[in-house]
């Protein structure tokens, strides 16, 4: 019973759990394999000023639909403009958005979760009385109304989007944490004179990592999607300027004449999406320090 | 003294009744010395020794009375002031060790805590300290197994391990609530040993839980015996062997298994504890007491000294009229 699983833990000087877990996470070929990806997509959209061979915005009328050639790697779209370029820039857009808003919902909804069930009572109650409400409002009345009220930019569209995505991560986390008040290892927490906040950050918000570590990466994919349902309202993106979810509006319109237009941003977004799944999973294996290791 | 706890009453208020789970309990520690506090469950023990470090948590409980610890009443003090007296000055070692742990933390992390909490010294002189006082319980290699995970360990040894966490911060007080009760009773021997060499090398001050009288009888210089909330008995550990003074003690006493002696069906006591949210006159021990009369009843419970340092709360050994 005593030398169980030594192995584990013995060898390695100091070492902590991110440590461990990085070291677990890069075992994990299919989710390093997804960040690489990421990592050259994000790299590309960034750099795309640079590297992309045209404009975006550069239109070849006489040359209309084309597929894929040396002259255009990904062809070009109906007004001629090359689909690869426009698949650079409207990443940057899509990459934004996906963390810009992820972000804003993971912090509010971890620290307005973790604080409603912690507190418990009254507390709870209204905060999350308050989320049932955001819940309820419907999202393209309040999307229109910002819209009208300020000027149409990116940044109201992190903000619209951070808005609505952070509701059910408080929800899960304030679930979470009301169970694990009730463990026992937090009144042994209090019994050794810790205080509320330390107890939160430094008991509970680890044991709840797993959970908003997936539900972030599940939520990077439906911001995205989210962005090109906004733009194909036109309160997104606005064209000449494009987006993943423009393109594969665009591409879908034309689908039956110009295929490609859909499925080469398809097969990105798809395999974005894919990449951020796996990422997600590997993230919450690597860093469960009971996962088993061979 | 050390500790007085003075009326001590903490009640549960629920929704429509109110579960008084501490009746009325004074007691006083003195340094040095180990008192046991024994009891069936729901006799209000882990409720009593919660309620030391105010760990019960209010709502839903209610508490009344004073307890005294250097001057400060525990149940009155600012959170602040508790907070310092908490795993520094007074240390509780918890009934189930593999759910007394964080599981995404190393036990090096939570051993380190008290001491950097209560203490201004560095993380290296912090593990120092911790990676000591875990090779004092026992625990070979306690360098490198202080940096396992909790499920590494099995339950004696994180017992071990919490016993250490305890024990490290030299308290005035330990708190140890049923801390063997989870463990099988070969760790258990263990435990008892460790902890009685630790007693003796730190001159500590002890409140050990337990509704094991075997314990009682090999670790505790004192003993009260607490029945729905209230304490029956009070007395040295020798004397409340030799002179039981409680019919409840008795029966409790007789239910505990011989290995010698001819072969008999062990006694037990018939009935159920009272329900605690059910109010009662008298001895609460009354309805299932096979000495009972009629007063046992209706007169108020106090403990009374019949002897010195010896206190019973049964009015027929107070009033000398009855001996076994």
């Amino acid at each position: 019973m005593t030398t169980r699983r030594t192995e584990r833990t013995g060898g390695a000087t100091g070492g902590s759990l991110r440590r461990d877990g990085m070291r677990r996470f890069a075992r994990n070929r299919i989710a390093v394999g997804g960040c690489l990806f990421l990592a050259v997509m994000a790299a590309l959209s960034l750099c795309a000023p640079v590297v992309a061979p045209y404009a975006y915005d550069a239109q070849d009328l006489s040359l209309g639909a084309t597929f894929a050639s040396g002259k255009h790697w990904l062809g070009t779209d109906i007004l001629g403009r090359d689909l690869f370029t426009r698949i650079l820039y409207g990443g940057r857009v899509t990459f934004a958005v996906g963390v810009c808003a992820t972000l804003v919902s993971v912090l509010i909804g971890v620290a307005w979760g973790s604080i409603a069930g912690w507190a418990g009572g009254k507390t709870d109650t209204v905060m999350m009385r308050f989320v049932d409400i955001a819940y309820a409002f419907p999202f393209t009345i309040f999307v229109i109304i910002l819209m009208v009220f300020f000027e149409r930019s990116l940044l109201l569209l992190f903000m619209a989007i951070g808005a609505v995505e952070w509701l059910t991560m408080a929800r899960i986390v304030r679930g979470q944490v009301m169970a694990l008040r009730q463990r026992e290892f937090v009144e042994v927490a209090i019994g050794l004179g810790l205080s509320r906040t330390r107890i939160v950050l430094r008991h509970i918000l680890p044991n709840i990592a797993g959970p908003v570590i997936v539900y972030a990466t599940l939520t990077i994919p439906a911001v995205m999607l989210l962005e090109a349902f906004l733009s194909f309202l036109g309160l997104g993106v606005q064209p000449p300027a494009s987006s993943w979810g423009i393109l594969i509006r665009e591409g879908a319109e034309s689908m039956e004449e110009y295929p490609w237009l859909l499925v080469f941003p398809g097969i990105l977004l798809s395999a974005t999406l894919f990449s951020l799944n796996f990422i997600g999973d590997g993230l919450r294996d690597a860093f469960d320090p009971r996962t088993t290791r061979e | 003294m050390l500790l007085a706890v003075e009326n001590l009453e903490v009640a549960f208020h629920l929704r429509n009744t109110a579960v008084r789970a501490v009746r009325s309990v004074s007691f006083e520690l003195e340094k040095g010395e180990t008192i046991g506090i024994v009891g069936e469950s729901g006799s209000g023990k882990t409720v009593l020794a919660h309620s030391i470090l105010r760990l019960v948590p209010h709502p839903p409980a209610r508490t009344g009375g004073r307890i005294l610890f250097d001057g400060d009443d525990l149940l009155s003090c600012s959170a602040a002031a508790l907070r310092g007296i908490r795993g520094n000055r007074i240390c509780m070692i918890f009934q189930d060790p593999s759910a007394s742990f964080n599981p995404y933390l190393r036990l090096a992390d939570q051993l380190m805590e008290p001491l950097l909490l209560h203490r201004s010294i560095t993380r290296a002189e912090a593990l120092d300290e911790a990676v000591a006082a875990l090779g004092e319980t026992g625990i070979a290699h306690p360098a490198e197994r202080i940096r396992s995970f909790p499920h590494e360990f099995s339950g004696g040894m994180l017992q071990r391990a919490m016993i250490a966490m305890a024990l490290m911060m030299r308290p005035q007080i330990v708190l140890a609530d049923e801390p063997t009760t989870a463990l099988d009773v070969t760790v258990q021997a263990q435990l008892l040993r460790l902890m009685r060499t630790l007693r003796e090398q730190y001159a500590m001050t002890v409140v050990f839980i337990t509704h094991n009288l075997g314990i009682v009888a090999g670790f505790c210089d004192r003993v009260l015996v607490m029945y729905a909330g209230v304490i029956l008995e009070s007395a040295p550990t020798g004397k409340l062997f030799s002179a039981t003074a409680h019919p409840y003690t008795r029966a409790l006493i007789r239910s505990v298994p011989r290995l010698q002696g001819t072969k008999e069906t062990l006694s037990t006591i018939p009935g159920a504890p009272p329900d605690p949210s059910v109010e009662h006159t008298g001895c609460p021990f009354y309805p299932r007491c096979d000495c009972r009369i009629p007063e046992c009843g209706e007169a108020p419970v106090r403990l009374v000294e019949i002897d010195e340092g010896h206190a019973t709360s049964c009015i027929r050994f107070i009033r000398g009229d009855m001996a076994w």
